[in-house]
């Protein structure tokens, strides 16, 4: 096994943790919405609050970092589409999902725990799910470059 | 698909774990029958997506073949999970959440079992991109040895944990 092949495992598994783990969360949030149960959906704003800062920003951080040992290894160009694009995409995604949005899920998790549903805290819930949603989708088009490298 | 696969695999054990930590018999069902849904409807075309895709993938390359030692590995590897899945974990999760909403004293000890058995599988899923990255062929002995130790000390790992978590009393019931 040849160190870019190691960096390429550990950035693909990386990867696989954060983007598929935040594909799934955006299910968890939708079922715990349609349940109505306003305990679930505490639940799912304090699990996300937990699992943000504990598993996808490590796991974010660890994409960046075999990112950028892959590009020396492997001799690419960081003038190359795929890379600063992946970059600037990357580094868009990470700040509002770790500055913003695990944070607001832990306190509207906590807010519900302790205050009880309401519309107000509900329609929060909601456009918080819509923002993880489009990071997501952001993630997604990350890989779509990574995998076809248009421009190379 | 593979991401959606694997990644989402590892959330469900974290959201499992967390409802399991709560000691909240209503969180764990509720958690469970998400889990049942989400594996049916998610996983298992995003794991047929994934192999299908790389059917298509190889006979597309003119450089790859279904004979391949590590296409080889992938298929064996593939299957054991798959059916783990569609044969055990999948039904297994439903039983365990009827088992914990009706307060059974088997819920907690088979809550227990079904988390290493699928972390178990998560294992396997890793060996499957570790596999598909190095792509190495059966003379690779360093490569295997990595791919060994790698996932040994992972197995082992896990069942440390599993012995832990049944060798703690159960957490008292949230009210």
């Amino acid at each position: 096994m040849t160190s870019y092949e190691l960096w390429l495992f550990l950035h693909i598994s990386a990867a696989m943790v954060w983007i598929g783990g935040a594909t799934v969360a955006q299910i968890f949030g939708i079922l715990a919405q349609r349940s109505g149960d306003p305990a679930q959906s505490a639940a799912f704003g304090r699990s996300m609050g937990f699992i943000g800062p504990k598993i996808f920003a490590p796991a974010a951080i660890a994409v960046l970092i075999t990112g950028v040992l892959l590009t020396e290894d492997g001799n690419w160009e960081w003038s190359e589409t795929f890379i600063w694009l992946g970059i600037v995409l990357w580094a868009a995604v990470a700040f509002v999902a770790f500055a913003f949005l695990t944070r607001a899920m832990g306190r509207v998790g906590a807010r519900l725990a302790a205050k009880g549903p309401s519309p107000e805290l509900g329609a929060e819930v909601k456009k918080l799910v819509l923002l993880g949603r489009v990071l997501v989708l952001l993630l997604f088009v990350v890989v779509f470059l990574m995998v076809v490298k248009p421009g190379t | 698909m593979a991401i959606i696969w694997i990644g989402g695999g590892l959330m469900m054990q974290l959201f499992a774990v967390r409802a399991t930590m709560l000691g909240d018999p209503a969180r764990v069902a509720a958690v469970g029958e998400d889990i049942e849904f989400i594996a049916l409807r998610t996983f298992l075309p995003a794991s047929l997506l994934a192999f299908l895709t790389g059917v298509l993938m190889v006979l597309d390359a003119d450089f790859y073949g279904f004979g391949d030692d590590w296409i080889v590995i992938a298929l064996v590897l593939y299957a054991t999970t798959f059916l783990a899945g569609l044969l055990f974990l999948g039904p297994e999760s439903g039983r365990v959440g009827k088992l914990t909403e009706a307060g059974s004293p088997e819920a907690g000890p088979r809550t227990q079992r079904l988390i290493m058995m699928s972390r178990l599988d998560l294992v396997l899923l890793f060996l499957i991109v570790y596999d598909m990255t190095v792509k190495p062929d059966f003379g690779d002995a360093g490569s295997y040895l990595w791919a060994v130790v790698g996932a040994l000390v992972a197995a082992a790992l896990i069942f440390w944990r599993y012995r832990v978590a049944l060798s703690r009393p159960a957490p008292a019931a949230a009210t």
